[in-house]
């Protein structure tokens, strides 16, 4: 049986890791990924461009060390504030800054601030609290104490705002890459299998290879599909990244992603996909029309879609109760667990308890796949779209 | 191997039944196949065919009665000698023709030098010489049909089970594959074949079953069956065709006298015999007889006779159901089981 299974897996993987579809999905979608952020990244600084007008700051009142600061900025300086609120009446700056007492400053504007104007405010409120400041502090103010952000899986002392981005994509990045190549490779499933169903292929090989096999080499050959297509996107991002480093990209902040946990998350990812497997063999048999069996099968991924739509909660509120949830329950812990490994720290229990009940719907769905395709695969289509239309009044 | 079957049997079904919930498919039937031999496996959409031959297949398992297939009461442990041709059948549209057929070789355990051998040898014999790289979906319908014909054979089974082989060929791609299939039985094959063509059962099966509701309503050999149902029928052709028809109904004991192109159709009375009948035309012989043939009713008619003239599922061209959600190309069979 493992021989058949082997065949079949190996026919499988073949089949498609020539076909078109992947060929395209696998080199297409880096590209159209690049494509997308690359607009979004040139429209965002076409706009600040386009939008800000020069600021301005009132420089009566000002104290010298503030002063100092502001003139070797590029916003443009006022004598006093009746001459500033002509200028932002005429439109010929956006706003402007006025001192308003020790250590702050008040700003009168029509529009955002722009780039730079808040840390030049910033900059002019610390020199002047350094000149004011007894010499015993000054020396705080020349070494700062560093924020730490509570990046679980970084080394801490590279956590800073810069690996906090940079996690953040990582954290969102892998598991979309999961997430894309476990749909891709179980709509491939589904179609297969529906496939042979509606041209009773599958009673001839059922007259080869036991029916378990037969699911089994499908599941494998498909799954290890997904494999080759993250090897080459990671093999892409590896590439990606070694010339963004001779671009100037801080190796500090490669070295501090958590890779470990990056690995880990494969762990859902081949949970995340033998669900999958499970559901869309299952449902494929039972429908038996490629397109039919696609559309439910889209319905059997919302599961992993979840996590994205509720990203901020992962993000921002990992701990709480929904975020858990989502990633122990097994249809979205494929997605939800990752990120959250990713972005904070998840208690082991947790972390052991979202694995195990993956594991063990992993093992209970192929079972039921098995189950279903013996059962549903001599049995006529369940053409659900006609059954719907024929209900409906 | 079983003790109970002769050697020269390779299926022999006994008392065989499936039930689909409330719904009988197939009842009490009997037969046997002998190695070598072409059985033709005939009867109306939804008699029964497609659920004995998974039976055989041990793709269903059967309510009770027992099957021995091959020698083997555990069919599936004698798969890889048996070759199945569905009915509704298709391939990878998107593989070429010798992936496809050494990936299904393979599966019944042949190697892939030796499969790739085998399908340059078969696509030959096929007439199909040249398309081993070509993608399956841009081969013809026929073309197409003959590759999954190779593929159930390149194992070279012993048994071979074939729905409707010929359904979708064109003549001349027809008489290819019958005298494949011919050579095939030639060298031993043993061949059970299901369809609505008579014309092939008679002209290359040696002996068939039909199936009615499940039950057996004919079995055995062809051309036996064919002179069992002669019946009261005799074809006489007399030299003198203008007025044969009318003489010949004159005659004692003829209950009727059609004239047709090959002679006058004589229907006798039930108390004639073609003996006695034979002895009137004898005893006159100014008739001038030149031929006197009893007549053997064709599998077409008979067919049609045992299945009811007026059974819409006789023609296999015939919606099987009224039902418009139904799928035409399912067995009504199936689509009892399944509402089961």
């Amino acid at each position: 049986m493992i021989r058949a299974a082997v065949r079949v897996a190996r026919f499988e993987y073949m089949r498609h890791v020539r076909s078109k579809q992947f060929l395209g999905t696998t080199f297409g979608m880096p590209v159209f990924m690049l494509l997308v952020g690359g607009f979004a990244a040139w429209s965002g600084s076409t706009a600040q461009n386009a939008t800000a007008h020069p600021w301005g700051y009132v420089g009566a009142g000002l104290p010298p060390a503030a002063a100092d600061v502001l003139a070797a900025t590029d916003l443009r300086p006022f004598t006093d504030v009746k001459t500033a609120a002509a200028a932002l009446a005429a439109g010929t700056v956006g706003g402007y800054a006025a001192h308003d007492g020790a250590l702050g400053f008040r700003v009168t504007a029509w529009e955002p601030l722009p780039d730079g104007v808040s840390d030049a405010l910033s900059e002019a409120i610390r020199a002047e609290a350094l000149s004011a400041a007894p010499p015993a502090l000054r020396a705080a103010f020349d070494e700062p104490a560093t924020i730490v952000y509570a990046l679980a899986a970084a080394p801490s002392h590279v956590r800073s705002a810069d690996t906090l981005w940079a996690t953040l994509a990582v954290a969102f990045a892998v598991p979309l890459a999961l997430t894309l190549a476990v749909l891709f490779s179980t709509t491939l499933l589904v179609t297969a299998v529906a496939e042979e169903k509606a041209n009773r292929l599958i009673e001839c090989l059922a007259t080869s290879v036991a029916p378990l096999a037969l699911v089994g080499g499908k599941v494998v050959g498909l799954g290890l599909l997904a494999l080759t297509q993250l090897g080459i996107w990671a093999a892409g991002a590896a590439a990606a990244a070694v010339v963004g480093l001779r671009l100037g990209l801080p190796g500090a902040t490669v070295a501090a992603m958590p890779w470990p946990t990056v690995a880990l998350a494969g762990i859902w990812l081949i949970g995340g996909y033998l669900v999958q497997a499970a559901l869309v063999v299952g449902l494929g048999i039972a429908i038996g029309e490629p397109r039919e069996a696609q559309q439910v099968a889209g319905f059997a991924s919302l599961g992993l879609v979840l996590p994205f739509s509720l990203a901020g909660l992962l993000v921002f509120r990992p701990a709480s109760p929904a975020a858990v949830w989502l990633s122990i329950l097994p249809l979205t812990s494929p997605v939800a667990m990752p990120i959250r490994l990713l972005l904070s720290a998840v208690p082991l229990q947790q972390a052991v308890l979202s694995a195990a009940l993956l594991a063990l719907t992993a093992v209970l769905a192929l079972w039921a796949a098995g189950a279903v395709f013996r059962w549903a695969m001599l049995r006529p289509p369940i053409r659900w779209r006609r059954r719907v239309k024929a209900a409906l009044p | 191997m079983s003790g109970d079957v002769p050697p020269d049997r390779a299926v022999q079904v006994s008392h065989l039944v499936k039930h689909y919930g409330a719904s009988v498919a197939v009842d009490d039937l009997s037969f046997d196949v002998r190695s070598g031999e072409i059985f033709g496996l005939l009867g109306p959409n939804g008699a029964g065919k497609t659920s004995t031959i998974r039976m055989l297949l041990g793709l269903l398992v059967p309510t009770d009665g027992e099957i021995e297939v091959l020698g083997a009461r555990d069919v599936r442990s004698v798969l890889p000698r048996i070759g199945y041709l569905p009915e509704e059948r298709g391939l990878y549209r998107d593989v070429r023709v010798d992936d496809c057929l050494v990936y299904l070789a393979g599966l019944k355990g042949v190697p892939r030098a030796e499969a790739r051998r085998r399908i340059t040898v078969g696509l030959a014999a096929l007439d199909l010489p040249g398309i081993e790289r070509r993608v399956i979906k841009t081969l013809s319908r026929g073309q197409q049909q003959k590759v999954q014909f190779l593929a159930t054979v390149v194992h070279r089974p012993e048994l071979l089970i074939i729905d409707e082989p010929f359904s979708g060929l064109d003549p001349v791609n027809t008489r290819v594959l019958r005298d494949f299939l011919l050579g095939l039985r030639a060298a031993g094959t043993t061949i059970v074949m299901c369809t609505h063509q008579m014309n092939r059962i008679e002209e290359l099966c040696d002996r068939l079953l039909m199936l009615q509701g499940g039950r057996s309503v004919l079995y055995g050999g062809v051309q036996a069956i064919r002179r069992a149902h002669s019946g009261d029928r005799v074809r006489v052709v007399l030299a003198d065709e203008a007025t044969a028809s009318a003489r010949l109904a004159d005659l004692p004991g003829v209950a009727e006298a059609v004239p047709g192109a090959d002679g006058v159709m004589l229907r006798l009375a039930p108390t004639t015999t073609h003996a006695a009948l034979l002895a009137s035309l004898a005893a006159q012989p100014e008739l001038a007889v030149q031929r006197f043939e009893v007549y053997l009713p064709s599998l077409e008619e008979i067919f049609l006779k045992v299945a009811g003239d007026d059974d819409p599922t006789a023609d296999p061209t015939a919606d099987p159901t009224s039902d418009p959600t139904a799928d035409p190309t399912d067995d009504p069979t199936d689509e009892t089981g399944a509402a089961a």
